[in-house]
Formats: structure tokens, sequence, C-alpha cells
């Protein structure tokens, strides 16, 4: 059986349907009772059975009160939702029937009783029990006018001994005295002679042994019986005394038939009393009866009352304990919760309201979700466009903490992590992040300004060295309670500012070498030709300063000439000659190619030797480490224990491996009003420096992608810092790539 | 009525009694069969005894009240298996009843088998003592009895509630001194 039919089955169990056919049967079953209990003729003899299905049907109602109720307890017991409703309109309906029926009862037993007892008239009785004593009476004043009557002729029968004599005497008192039979036995019953009404009669009814018993205490014997042919007799019996001394004595025996009438009347008397003592004896059976039969109806009524009960306020609270149970689901979130119309009363009508209230409930809860999933997209969306902004990105709501942040401001405030600041004032931003206070003292001046729109060139000084941010403020709209919020937008133009310098100093260097190479050729020219030319015809004195003049003018314009080379070459775009350079042994020769210059300085290479080949322009990079290693080693004349560092080693950069190179001196260091412009063009702290050595390194290293930056140590000297990706040929990178993965 | 049956016994009665068997177990037992003498005569078994029949106070009371008792002598003949349970062959029940008149002062005693053969006493006791005694008493066989084996019969005496009035029954349904019975008893069947 499947589990719907199973179900099915179970519904019609536990419905109301079994239930009343039982009560239904048992209804019937008490009405019969009753009935029976009236001695109705047929219905007493299925007394019995009738009683056991009462009985039985009782029991099972019994049962299943005892069940229901246990079930609605321990429910209780266990805070079943509804339970205790349940067994309060139990408790209650319980009462209302029990009440009224146990007054009921009491007054129908005692109804009952007195009726029954008022059956029995007094008077009744007191004639009954005189017509039997008057019955008796005669009864027994007949059978001793009998037993007179026979005793009369025992003298005659002692004196005849002739057997044929006897039977005459018998046969003639026989029909004196009316009797059916007369007959003389000897004590132990032996027929000794007989006369008998019945011709054809050969033996004479015989007398019992309790006649001769009765015999043995009196002398004589009168009894009623009924006779051979159903009709009714007495029975006589006399003691004949013996005629012969030492004989035993014999018995006579007379059967006197009762009148018809007589025995009639006698009949009807005997069963009018015997029905009358009976009714008077059953009188306590007939009350137990009633009785009985009244307790059962009364239990049977309380019980289905009680099952009615049961049954009626589970059904009530059914709905009750739906409601119950879906206001718990839908506290518990199931927005989804519906329950099922029972009835269309005003139960029905709040379950229907239920059921549209959570309708209402789920579809707000719908469109909050769909709400939610689309500010997440929204947010998704700005995040991703915030991530993938190169400017950086802060807002600040109108308490002025930090609500919004992009990658790329971390990136360009050199910042690990914003999210754990949000929420933070911008006072507290500046406390928090210290090198950057500076920054956020001016963000929250602009906001303080509440100006509508800011714009404002910020300028950072950090380990990297200087870094200028375009940074531009807007307020965003207001909220409902008044306040706004500030939203900055900030890029890093350092290297924009630096490029655009840089090919300003290019083209100023382009129009030097243009402007000022081509007059200096025939400068020098005219100088050699005046010297040529008028040297000869001067005195010594004249020819003396001729001379100096010329020679001053020739080398001069040579060394202007070498100034604009140097501007040239500056400006001149470059076209690079990468190949594989094996950077330790490129900074390697270049130290060994200093090594007559160094004098007292201690050169210390430390190389890192994981570091792959590069592709680099050698001659270029070669131009760079000369410089440094020239400038390091000016910078550390005439300093005690001048020691100079070359280090190289490999690491990883945002995305990328690199290699770092530091030349480190411990020398005077770098002035500090030349750290910001070091390595522009005309920078110098040299006496017959040109200024530009500085910008061509900075130059050849940002054409090889890399970052030159410089900065004093503390216990002295300077340290120059390039950073290099490593850029490596396909057969290099796929070395690196195995030798990585072991 | 001399009833010859295969099953007498009516469920719901039996539930009754267990009903009552609390009380009836707590009683003693107020009849018994003395003596069984059956005899097989032809297709019929002839039964002799002596039975003690004692009334209860409240059974004699009733009496007294013309209300008419009857008493079932039950037998069962059984055949004897060695192997097996015995085979149940016959049952017979007879009813016996006696009654009181009240104007004549006398006790009847009858057999509703046997039309017009009623004895009038003048006592109870003298009418129950003629009850305890009965000689070729006649049991009808079904069927006859198979040569070589040995039969035997069970015998027992009982107040036949069934037959109270009807108002009288719930009473002594569920009164122990109405249950009157014998225990039942094994005889041998004389050949």
């Amino acid at each position: 059986m499947d589990r719907v039919a199973t179900n099915s089955l179970k519904n019609i169990i536990a419905g109301p349907v079994p239930a009343l056919i039982l009560s239904l049967i048992l209804l019937i079953a008490l009405l019969l009772l009753s009935f029976a209990a009236q001695n109705t003729a047929k219905l007493a003899d299925i007394y019995a059975p009738l009683l056991v299905v009462n009985l039985v049907g009782i029991f099972v109602l019994l049962v299943l009160n005892l069940g229901s109720l246990y079930k609605l307890i321990k429910q209780v017991r266990s805070k079943v939702i509804g339970s205790r409703l349940t067994l309060r309109m139990v408790t209650m309906f319980s009462l209302l029937a029990f009440l009224p029926l146990i007054v009921v009862y009491y007054i129908s037993i005692q109804f009952l009783s007195h009726g029954i007892d008022s059956w029995f008239d007094v008077r009744i009785e007191q004639a009954m029990s005189d017509a039997t004593l008057l019955g008796q009476v005669s009864l027994k004043s007949l059978k001793e006018g009998q037993i007179e009557t026979l005793i009369r002729y025992v003298p005659d029968v002692e004196n005849t001994s002739d057997s044929l004599e006897l039977i005459s005497l018998l046969d003639r008192i026989r029909r004196e005295e009316g009797y059916s039979e007369t007959a003389m036995f000897t004590q132990n019953g032996r027929i000794l002679a007989s006369s008998s009404m019945q011709p054809g009669t050969l033996l004479p009814s015989q007398p019992g042994e309790r006649v001769f018993t009765a015999l043995d205490s009196n002398d004589a014997y009168a009894e009623q019986e009924t006779g051979v042919d159903g009709s009714r007799i007495i029975r006589l019996a006399v003691i004949v005394p013996p005629s012969t001394v030492g004989m035993p004595p014999h018995v006579l025996q007379a059967i006197k038939p009762i009148p018809l009438r007589f025995a009639n009347l006698e009949s009807s008397i005997n069963t009018a009393i015997g029905e009358y003592d009976r009714l008077l004896y059953l009188r306590g059976p007939i009350k137990f009866g009633f009785i009985m039969t009244l307790s059962l109806v009364s239990l049977m009524t309380l019980l289905l009352a009680v099952w009615t009960a049961t049954f009626s306020a589970r059904r009530l609270a059914s709905p009750l304990r739906e409601l119950a149970e879906g206001t718990q689901a839908v506290a518990d979130g199931n927005y989804n919760t519906q329950l099922p119309v029972t009835s269309h009363d005003e139960l029905g009508i709040l379950i229907k309201s239920f059921n549209r209230m959570t309708q209402q409930i789920s579809k707000a809860r719908e469109n909050a979700q769909q709400s939610q999933i689309k500010l997440v997209e929204q947010h998704t969306y700005l995040e991703t466009v915030l991530g993938h902004l190169s400017s950086g990105v802060l807002s600040f709501d109108a308490n002025q903490k930090l609500r919004t942040h992009n990658s790329r401001a971390c990136e360009i405030l050199d910042i690990e992590e914003l999210d754990t600041l949000y929420n933070k004032n911008i006072l507290q931003l500046s406390q928090a992040l210290a090198p950057l206070k500076d920054f956020f003292i001016i963000l929250n001046e602009a906001i303080l300004a509440n100006q509508p729109e800011w714009n404002e060139e910020v300028t950072l000084f950090s380990s990297h060295g200087k870094q200028v941010l375009l940074c531009r403020g807007t307020r965003l709209p207001g909220n409902q309670s008044g306040g706004s919020g500030y939203v900055f937008v900030f890029d890093d133009i350092t290297v924009m500012l630096q490029a655009q310098r840089d090919a300003a100093w290019g083209e100023v260097a382009r129009r030097l070498a243009h402007e000022i190479k081509n007059p200096l050729t025939p400068i020098q020219l005219s100088a050699e030709r005046i010297r040529k030319k008028y040297l000869h015809t001067l005195d010594d004195s004249q020819k003396q300063t001729l001379d100096r003049a010329t020679r001053t003018i020739s080398e001069q314009v040579d060394s202007m000439k070498e100034m604009v080379n140097a501007f040239s070459s500056y400006a001149q775009p470059v076209s690079m000659n990468i190949h594989d350079v094996d950077l330790n042994q490129l900074l390697a020769d270049v130290v060994e190619l200093h090594k007559g210059h160094f004098g007292q300085v201690e050169v210390t290479l430390s190389l890192d030797d994981s570091i792959p080949p590069m592709m680099l322009d050698s001659g270029r990079m070669r131009q760079v480490f000369n410089n440094l290693i020239v400038n390091a080693v000016q910078a550390l004349e005439n300093t005690e224990n001048a020691k100079l560092l070359v280090s190289t080693q490999s690491g990883t950069g945002k995305n990328e491996k690199i290699v770092t190179i530091r030349v480190e001196d411990n020398g005077k260091g770098i002035q500090k009003e030349l750290m910001e412009q070091l390595f522009e063009p005309y920078v110098t702290s040299k006496e017959k420096g040109s200024g530009l050595g500085l910008a061509i390194v900075k130059k050849i290293i940002d054409e090889h992608g890399g970052a030159i930056w410089a900065k004093n140590m503390k216990n002295g000297g300077s340290c120059f810092t390039i950073q290099l990706p490593v850029k490596m040929n396909r057969l290099a990178q796929q070395q690196q790539s195995t030798t990585d993965k072991r | 009525m001399l009833v010859c049956k295969k099953n007498n016994n009516p469920l719901l009665l039996s539930l009754l009694l267990l009903v009552a068997a609390w009380s009836s177990s707590a009683h003693g037992r107020d009849m018994s069969i003395d003596q069984i003498e059956a005899r097989l005569d032809g297709q019929s078994i002839q039964v002799d005894g002596n039975l003690t029949l004692t009334l209860t106070d409240d059974v004699r009371k009733a009496l007294s009240k013309s209300i008419p008792l009857q008493l079932n002598m039950e037998f069962v003949l059984n055949r004897a298996r060695n192997y097996y349970y015995d085979k149940e062959v016959a049952v017979w029940t007879v009813p016996i009843i006696i009654s009181y008149r009240p104007v004549s002062d006398e006790y009847v005693v009858s057999r509703p088998d046997l039309l017009n053969q009623e004895e009038t006493f003048g006592s109870q006791r003298a009418a129950l003592e003629r009850l305890g005694v009965f000689n070729n008493l006649s049991l009808p066989l079904p069927e006859p009895l198979k040569e070589g084996k040995k039969y035997y019969l069970e015998a027992r005496v009982k107040l036949d509630l069934g037959q109270l009035p009807a108002m009288m029954r719930p009473l002594a349904y569920f009164s122990s001194s109405w249950h009157l019975n014998s225990k039942w008893t094994e005889w041998p069947l004389i050949r």
C-alpha cells in the first residue's frame, strides 16, 4: 500500500466516522439493553450478549478516552502549540457534560428505586400471604380429613386376614370414599392387596421410599402429588397394626384424586402467588438491572461526551495551532508559509488574512532581496570601475569617516590596507597613517571649506622621493539628515611632470645643440685664422696676448662643443642595443676598470648569484655604472675610511621580478637643496660638472623601464638605488622557469 | 431436555463468567459428583450416579421465592488416544428443573425432556437428595463405538444461569454465590 493510501486510511481511522459508528452501535445496544431490562420477552434472551457488547463498547471508549487524554497531556508537557488550549476546552466541555449528567443520574436512581418499591403494595403483599396461608390451611385440612377418614378403616383392615376379603374391603373403601386406588403394602413395599378405579390396572401406584420413611416417624402420610396422567392427587398412607403380636405392621395406601376445579384453583393460586413471590424477590435484581443499565448509559454518555469534547476541542484548536505554528514559522524566517483554509467561519477568515499577510511579506522580501541584489551588483560595478581607475579614489561621509576607496588609492599612497580604517574620520586617518598626515590635513581642509568642487596639487615626500598628486574633490549630494560627504579623486602626476620636464629639457638641449653648435665651428675657425694671420705680425707682447686669447677661444669652443655634444647626446632619441647581459659581470668589469682611481677607497662588491641574464643595452648601462661610481669616488674625496659598496639583489616587485642595484658610499652625501632636482639637467654640486650626468643616468634607466632614486644615509653618505625589471630572452626564461620549479 | 451436541460453549457467557471468575474462584465448591457408573448398552450409555448438591443461601432463598432453577448434568464421551489429544465423541446435557409451589408448600423436580414426570417433595433437602441420585440415565450414542478402543466419560453438574429470569441474570453473573458447579470428573466406560 502506498503512502497516500496509508495516510487516507489513517485519516479515516483517526477521524470521527469510526467513533460515530461505535457510538451508534453502543446507543442501539444500550437501547436494547434498556428494553431487555424491562423484561421484553424477545430481548430478554439476548440480555447477556447486549451486556457484553455494552461493556466492551464502554471499555473501548474508555481506552480511546484515556489514550486521547494521555496523548494530550504528553503534548502539553512537550509544550506543543495549541495543546494547552485543547486541554482547557476538553476540561470545560467535560465538566459541562459531567455536572448535569451526575445530577440527572442521582435523581434517576432515586426515582427508579422509589418507583420500583412502589410497585409492591403492602396490602397486596399481605393479601397474597394470606391467600397462601389460606390455601395451605385448606390443603392441610383436606389432607387431615382424608387421613382421619382412612384411619377409620384401619380396624376393619386390621381384622381382615383373608386376602379376598381384604381386596373386597379395599374395594369398598375405595368406592365409599371416592379414592381412585387403595392398596395394602408390607413395610418393605410388597403388595398385599389392591383395588383400583381402573379395571385394567394390575399394579397399584408404589409408595416411594419417602412414604415409608415418613411413616417411620408418623402413623400417617398425606402429600399431594402429580399423577401419571398429570392429574393432581393426594397420596394417603397409614400404618395398620399387626393382627398377631410379633408381626410387622402393614401400610394402607389410598390415592385421592383432587377435584379438577380444586386442582385448577390450586394451580392458578400457585402460579399467581409464585409469580408475585418471584416478582417480589426480583425487586432487588430489577433495581440492580435498571441501575446498572442507567449507570452504563450514564457512563457511556459521559465517555462519549469526553470523547466528543476531545475531538471537538482538537478540531477547534487545530486552526489555532496551525496559525500559531505558521506565526512561529514566519518568526523563524519562513515567509512562504501558507495554511490550509478548512472552514469559512471567523477562524477561516483569520487564516485567509494570515495567508495574505505572509504572501505580502514574501513579496516584500523578494523585492528587498532583488533590491539588495541590485545594490550588490551596483556596488560590485562601482568597485570594479573604481578598481580599474588609474586614479585613486577616497570618499568620506558627512562625519568625515572613510567610506570608500579603491586599490589605486592604496598604490598611489603606498598603503597596504585601508579596509581596516573604515569608519575612522579623516583626523584619525592622519594619525594612523603618519607619513600621509599632510595629505589628509589638506583633504580635511578641503572638506571643511565645503566647496562643491575643489582642485589642488599636493606634494608628498616619502622614502621614494617627491610625489606630486593632482587632487580633485567633489561634494556628494546630501542625505535625508542633511549631511553630505566628499569624494576625492587623485592622480600621481610625478612621472608625468618629470616626463614633461625631461621633454622640456630635451627640447632645450636640442635647441642648444642646434643653435650653439653651429656658430662654434666658425668661431673656432675664425680664432684659428686670426691667430694664423696676425700672430707673426705682432710684437712679442701683443703676440703673447693674441696667442692667449685665440687659444682661450679655441679651448672654450672645444669646451662648449663638448657641452653641446653632451646636450645633443641627452636630447637625441636613442636606439637601444639590447642583448643578454650578465649584470654582475658588467658591474664587476666597471669596478675593475675604475680600480686605479679608487685610491684609499675600500670597495666592496656584493653580488647576487641568482640574477639571470638580462636584456640590457650593455654600453649604456656601463655608462650608468661609470657615472655613479665616478660620482661616488668623487664624493669620497677627503673622506677617512672611505667605503664604496656596490651590490645587486634579485627580488619581486608588484607584478614582476626585479633586480635592485645599490651604489652606496659613506662620503659627504647629497645637498638637501639638490635632492629634489638631482636627476634634472644642470643640477650639480661639482665646479666643472655639466650637470647632465645623473640626468643621462636617469634617462638610460627610464629607457630600460627601471627607476632610480637617491637618498642620504643616516650615518652619512648617499645611496643610489636602481631597480630594473628582469627581462630575459625566451631561452633564458625557460631556463629560469626550470630553476624556479626545482 | 436431553441435548446431544458437539459444542455447547457459548462464547459470550464464557466472557461473562470470566468477568465473575475472581469471585467464583474464591468460592468453595458446592456441588460434586461422588460416583458415576457408565455402561454401554447397545446404542446408548446407561449412567447411574450419586451427586452432592448444596445450594448457597442466596440460591435457596430464590428457590423458596418461586424462582425455578435448572441444573445441567453435562457429559462428554472421549476416546483415549496414545499419541494425540483424546477425541471428543459426544456431548450430552441433561437438564433438571427444581421449583417451588407456595400454596402446596412443595418442591417439584422435573425433567423437561420427560413430559409428565415430576416428583413433589415436602422439603428442599428431600428434593435435592432425590436429585442427587439418578439411575439408568440413558445417553444415546451418535455413532457406534469402535471396538478395542478405550472410552471414558467426563461429567459435571452446574447451575444454568441462562435459564434464570432475565432480570436476575446480571446479578447472578456478577455474584459468586450463583456460580454453582462441580469439577469435571472422569469415569471409565464399562462395555
